[in-house]
């Protein structure tokens, strides 16, 4: 924000006071005000404020909580972006740790300004309240009025007393929304979610190209944050967006000129493929405290040279995949995905309409489900199941997608079931690969000599520990797949698709 | 939360304004610090420009456990909030004696404040009284500001022996000498002869300082407007003194 210092208004303040309150008037300070937030707006959707105040010489952290309740810390060293474990220890690092996860805070707006304090005497001198006045762009100011305990009769009569003077009325979370507007964003303006709007009626290959460059959009939001590696957040959602592309071309490609589905099949590939190791590594180390906690044997701390491991292996996938997303291949592959929106290639006609696209798509990858799934038994393979998981998540990105054409509650329905078979299906495949991962893992490290036994051990213990889970979830499989079978759930998938059971 | 109680028998002798100056630095290191102005004069309310005046007096205070907090004021100053004095708790006494466990009233008025408060300090009347046993079985530590005369060795050693009677927890017990004029024989004698191997004596010295009697006239504690004053000194080491033994 361009901001000029105004004097006017002081002797306002003044006359609207007396012959109430007196005024003494502070030096002027100069006050910076960065907003942080996560990339996914975690603390606005939680009706919560963070920011960092620099006021002179000294840098707080100023959270506000939905009710309105503050807290704040000293926060001379923070670096930014930073992660909430950076934050100083105490209750604010609490409440913005429960908020924000694993997610790094971010600056999302910039203010700066003069203040000055302004102390409100009564009849006895005594200080009363005190007036923060800051002067923001041209006439702009800001007035923030606090109570001091025992005497908010006080600051009531004095924000009364004071409404007459223009921008009194203002508080700081509209100075938030509009130092956002002023950098062309607004609250809640980045979600992971998928939240397209589609007409039903409209031709099919016109959704299918809005949906794409919907992933497009995602896709690019979140690259800076993966070259600099803010947090392991950026690829994951840069990964899901890859992924929920592919499927759309896979599922629904046919609507497209052929090469160019062909080409954006083979290049989302190469992308997905680019991204694996570094996001495979990012799972380990989440969920590594969460497994280290279940050893029984070994101790958590036998397995500090095997994180070391796990980053040294990412710093190093990390710089091939930055490689890879600053290649010349990268940048074609995004401008080819652009031009769908663009309208560069010819448009065919004749698919229909998008509602029965998505009848038909939504229809065929439920129908693949369940034939697939109704063959599996205890006996079966386990790539039988690691392909129906894969089925599974093509019917959840259908879902997502033409969300907007269903109803919302026989949606939830089966949305929810299918979410369960989906953990199932994730536990049982994820602790295959993760165990397998381990294996490698530990012949890399035995390979430098430098490994301590009880390390190896521990990591014994992990992969015992995720075989349980996997057999766990392959004893719960047959379960949970009647329980997805069932008429009442299989009659919530029957209502979106046209289909009907039996 | 730590409790501190300036306490002495007799009036005049430096309990207020010790409370005062030692409540203002300990909220200038950031301590989150409550003054209780027990006095029904209620200096320590005027000091800080606040009305002496809680709401239902000593009778709600001492039966409503709601009531400190309501009336409890801002100061001027960050981390220094105040209890006011009544005029009504001249009758604290007869207000006490009518409870049950009437020594530990005051300790059960101040522990719904304990989530909110690092230090409170209790300024005192002078007098023995069920007051101030209550003051002496809430309290973590004594503060005693010693005038320098034979007398007050006496003194002393009669709170001593009477702290140590109690019953399971007993407050620390930290004298000083106040008002001290090094130009006056008796009191370097008595200062220096007191001191001598008594643990309980505190090394500071208040001297008798006219800023700490201008306190009245700035209505502020002595570091706010006579920051490089000797007074300021002794205040800020016999804070740290406190500190440090108690
Ligand atoms: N060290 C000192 N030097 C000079 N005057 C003092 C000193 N300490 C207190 N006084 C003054 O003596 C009077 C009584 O002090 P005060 O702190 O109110 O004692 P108490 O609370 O024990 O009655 C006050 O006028 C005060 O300003
Ligand atoms: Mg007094």
């Amino acid at each position: 924000m361009d901001l000029r210092f105004d004097r006017l208004g002081d002797d306002a303040i003044g006359i609207a006071l007396a012959p109430r309150y007196q005024t003494v008037t502070g030096p002027e300070v100069d006050v910076e005000r960065t907003w942080l937030d996560t990339f996914d707006w975690r603390l606005h959707g939680n009706g919560q404020q963070l920011l960092l105040a620099k006021v002179g010489d000294e840098v707080r952290l100023e959270f506000e909580s939905a009710d309105g309740h503050k807290l704040s810390a000293a926060a001379a060293r923070l670096r930014l972006p930073a992660s909430v474990d950076a934050l100083p220890p105490g209750p604010l690092q609490e409440q913005v740790s429960a908020a924000a996860g694993i997610r790094a805070l971010t600056p999302t707006a910039h203010v700066q300004c003069m203040r000055r304090e302004i102390r409100l005497l009564n009849d006895d001198d005594k200080t009363v309240a005190r007036l923060r006045v800051e002067h923001l762009s041209g006439h702009d100011r800001l007035f923030t009025v606090s109570a001091l305990r025992g005497y908010e009769p006080d600051a009531d009569r004095i924000r009364v007393m004071l409404g007459a003077i223009p921008g009194a009325d203002r508080n700081e979370r509209d100075l938030y929304d509009e130092a956002l507007r002023a950098v062309g964003r607004h609250a809640g303006d980045y979600s992971g979610k998928v939240d397209l709007q589609l007409d039903g009626d409209r031709p099919a290959e016109e959704t299918v190209r809005l949906v794409l460059d919907d992933f497009r959009v995602t896709l690019e939001a979140n690259l800076p944050g993966v070259l600099s590696d803010v947090d392991t957040e950026f690829l994951h959602d840069l990964r899901v967006a890859v992924r929920r592309a592919r499927s759309t071309v896979k599922l629904t490609g046919d609507v497209l000129p052929h090469v160019v589905s062909e080409l954006l099949q083979s290049e989302l590939k190469w992308l997905g493929d680019l991204t694996t190791p570094t996001r495979d590594l990012d799972v380990y180390r989440l969920s590594l405290a969460e497994l280290a906690q279940h050893l029984r044997a070994a101790d958590a701390s036998d397995l500090t040279p095997f994180r070391h491991h796990l980053e040294a292996r990412r710093r190093a996938e990390l710089r091939r995949l930055v490689r890879g997303l600053r290649s010349r291949r990268f940048e074609r592959v995004l401008n080819s995905w652009a031009t769908l929106s663009n309208g560069d290639n010819p448009r065919l006609t004749g698919h229909g309409t998008t509602a029965e696209l998505a009848r038909a798509r939504l229809g065929r990858a439920h129908r693949r489900v369940v034939r697939l799934g109704s063959t599996i038994d205890q006996d079966s393979p386990a790539e039988r199941l690691h392909d129906l998981r894969k089925r599974c998540k093509e019917l959840r990105y259908l879902l997502e997608i033409f969300a907007s054409l269903h109803d919302k509650s026989k949606r939830r329905g089966a949305v929810q079931v299918l979410k369960g078979l989906q953990e199932c299906l994730g536990d049982f495949q994820d602790s295959e690969v993760q165990r397998l991962e381990l294996r490698r893992f530990a012949a890399e490290m035995m390979e430098t000599g430098t490994t301590p036994p009880a390390t190896i051990l521990a990591m014994g213990e992990l992969a015992a520990q995720l075989h349980t889970v996997q057999q766990r979830a392959r004893e719960e499989f047959l379960d949970t797949f009647q329980t997805f079978m069932k008429d009442r759930n299989q009659h919530s998938f029957a209502q979106l698709t046209g289909w009907s059971p039996g | 939360m730590k409790l501190v109680a300036t306490y002495n028998i007799k009036g005049g002798v430096g309990k207020t304004s010790t409370a005062v100056n030692l409540a203002y630095l300990a909220a200038r290191e950031g301590q989150r610090t409550l003054l209780c102005d027990l006095d029904p004069q209620g200096a320590a309310s005027f000091l800080f420009r606040i009305k002496p005046k809680v709401k239902g007096g000593a009778r709600a205070l001492v039966r409503r456990a709601t009531t400190a907090a309501a009336a409890i004021k801002a100061t001027d100053f960050d981390n220094l909030d105040l209890l006011p004095a009544d005029f009504s708790y001249r009758n604290m006494d007869l207000e006490l004696d009518s409870q049950k466990k009437s020594t530990r009233r005051i300790e059960r008025l101040l522990r719904p404040l304990a989530d909110e408060y690092d230090v409170v300090f209790l300024d005192c009347p002078p007098s023995i009284s069920l007051v101030s046993e209550n003051i002496m079985q809430a309290a973590d530590a004594l503060l005693v500001p010693l005038i320098p005369a034979t007398l007050s060795l006496r003194t002393f050693e009669q709170l001593t022996t009477f702290v140590a009677g109690f019953d399971g927890r007993r407050p620390a017990i930290l004298a000083f000498f106040s008002m001290v004029d090094r130009r006056k024989r008796l009191h370097r004698t008595v200062v220096e002869e007191m001191a001598d191997g008594r643990p309980n004596i505190a090394r500071t010295v208040i001297p008798a300082a006219s800023v700490i009697e201008q306190m009245a006239e700035h209505r502020a504690p002595v570091p706010v407007f006579a920051p490089r004053s000797p007074a300021a000194r002794c205040y800020d080491a016999l804070w740290a003194e406190l500190q440090r033994r108690t």
